[in-house]
């Protein structure tokens, strides 16, 4: 709003300094003048207005490109990101350097679009930001060109993900029951075997896991998982991963390597 | 009306104006170039990745793109017409007859009268033209400071084609 309050602004000035070169130009009495603020004082007026006019030039212009919108616009939704390209601003805020990262989001409906979200980023955290990895992010339909990062911590932002990964197939439609509503335990996996499907990027393993409910008899389970490749090395044998199961069917099981908080 | 003679006018104007000019110039020149800088507008870097990725879709990308270059043109022209106006401003601020000497020489003389800072003279064409001479950067020629008394009527030197470019000549004026 405030920037096309400034744009008319500076588009009226703009229309003063022509008329008023054209006056000096083309004018036969320029004592007579069709200009407001331009009276005997000649110099007054096309200094305060020229002046006016670059003022909001340089920092009307360029600084709206720096202070562009950071949060996004409209209704926003929680979906997937892909990292597609970072690259430094060259920007830093007491020596943590700024970053765009520019993310693919894959919307529930519409088609693909690349989004910018812009933030600072330690140079010990950059290490952890690839190029493919996934980032949850908030993103409106209506305005694609800015992403928010989404908390993963939050339910909300949790569930959408979950829903993500079931609409994709990235969830055996068998075992999306008990994913969602099952009881959640601690398992270790037992034996791991890629089956050589991908999606999305990611590839399923096929695992046997040892079910292992604290104070009570362990069982062992077949399940599949798709997992993205930085990940798989968390599926390994032994590894202590987390399974969820419903009580009337113990032995279809779907596993995740992070406890989820509150199941 | 030769094309020197246009030329001549066109940058008077920045000349006689100079006081206003050397502020306009000054406080404009750096938005001028930020504007018209290649990386300018927000979103270029995004716009090579959506091109990059196949996602750049419609027409109406492809006109903003082209609204955009034409903006940035005509923003890196105008930047460069405000650097020469600081420096004529200057110039003629601390008085270099930069377009005096040529209107002085070329110009057709007539009598004109002063009234403060605006000077009245007829063309041969009989059009009356009232411009202004302010005390910053004053249309007079040869000596700039030459002491002109108002009411007496004074030799007036303009260009042909363009009597907006304007001398008072002061080897000729009343002592």
């Amino acid at each position: 709003m405030i920037r096309i309050v400034l744009l008319v602004v500076w588009l009226l000035l703009s229309a003063w300094l022509v008329i008023w070169t054209g006056e000096g130009l083309f004018g036969v009495n320029q004592r007579e003048s069709i200009l407001p603020f331009s009276g005997e004082d000649t110099l007054g007026g096309p200094i305060f207005i020229g002046v006016a006019w670059g003022l909001l030039l340089t920092f009307g212009g360029t600084m709206s490109g720096f202070g562009r919108r950071r949060k996004v616009r409209g209704e926003s939704q929680i979906g997937v990101g892909r990292l597609v390209e970072i690259s430094r601003t060259g920007l830093t805020v007491n020596d943590v350097p700024q970053y765009d990262l520019f993310i693919r989001v894959t919307p529930g409906v519409g088609e693909d679009f690349v989004g910018q979200l812009r933030m600072l980023v330690d140079h010990s955290e950059i290490g952890a930001l690839q190029v493919g990895q996934p980032i949850p992010v908030r993103y409106s339909l209506s305005d694609q060109d800015t992403v928010e990062l989404a908390d993963i911590t939050d339910p909300a932002v949790r569930d959408a993900m979950l829903q993500w990964r079931i609409e994709r197939g990235l969830i055996d439609p068998r075992l999306v029951r008990a994913r969602t509503s099952g009881t959640q335990v601690p398992a270790s996996v037992l034996e791991v075997r890629p089956t050589g499907r991908r999606l999305e990027g990611q590839s399923e393993l096929a695992l046997k896991v040892l079910m292992a409910p604290e104070g009570a008899a362990t069982w062992e389970a077949d399940t599949t998982v798709f997992a993205f490749p930085e990940a798989i090395s968390r599926f390994q044998v032994g590894a202590p991963i987390w399974a969820f199961y419903r009580r009337e069917d113990p032995h279809t099981v779907a596993v995740t390597v992070e406890k989820e908080a509150g199941r | 009306m030769s094309v020197l003679d246009t030329l001549i006018w066109l940058i008077n104007f920045p000349a006689s104006h100079g006081y206003a000019m050397v502020f306009i110039a000054g406080f404009s020149i750096l938005g001028l170039f930020a504007m018209s800088a290649p990386g300018a507008a927000p979103g270029v870097a995004l716009r090579r990745l959506r091109e990059r990725e196949g996602l750049l879709r419609g027409e109406n990308a492809a006109r903003g793109w082209a609204v955009g270059t034409a903006l940035r043109i005509v923003f890196r022209i105008l930047a460069f017409v405000m650097v020469a106006n600081l420096v004529i401003g200057i110039l003629s601020l601390t008085g270099v007859p930069i377009t005096r000497a040529y209107i002085h020489e070329h110009g057709q003389p007539t009598t004109g009268t002063i009234d403060g800072d605006w000077v009245t003279f007829t063309t041969s064409s009989g059009i009356e033209y009232t411009i202004e001479s302010n005390f910053f950067t004053p249309a007079v020629y040869p000596d700039r400071d030459a002491y002109l008394p108002y009411g007496e009527p004074v030799v007036v030197r303009y260009l042909p084609g363009h009597p907006q470019a304007f001398v008072i000549d002061s080897s000729q004026g009343p002592r």
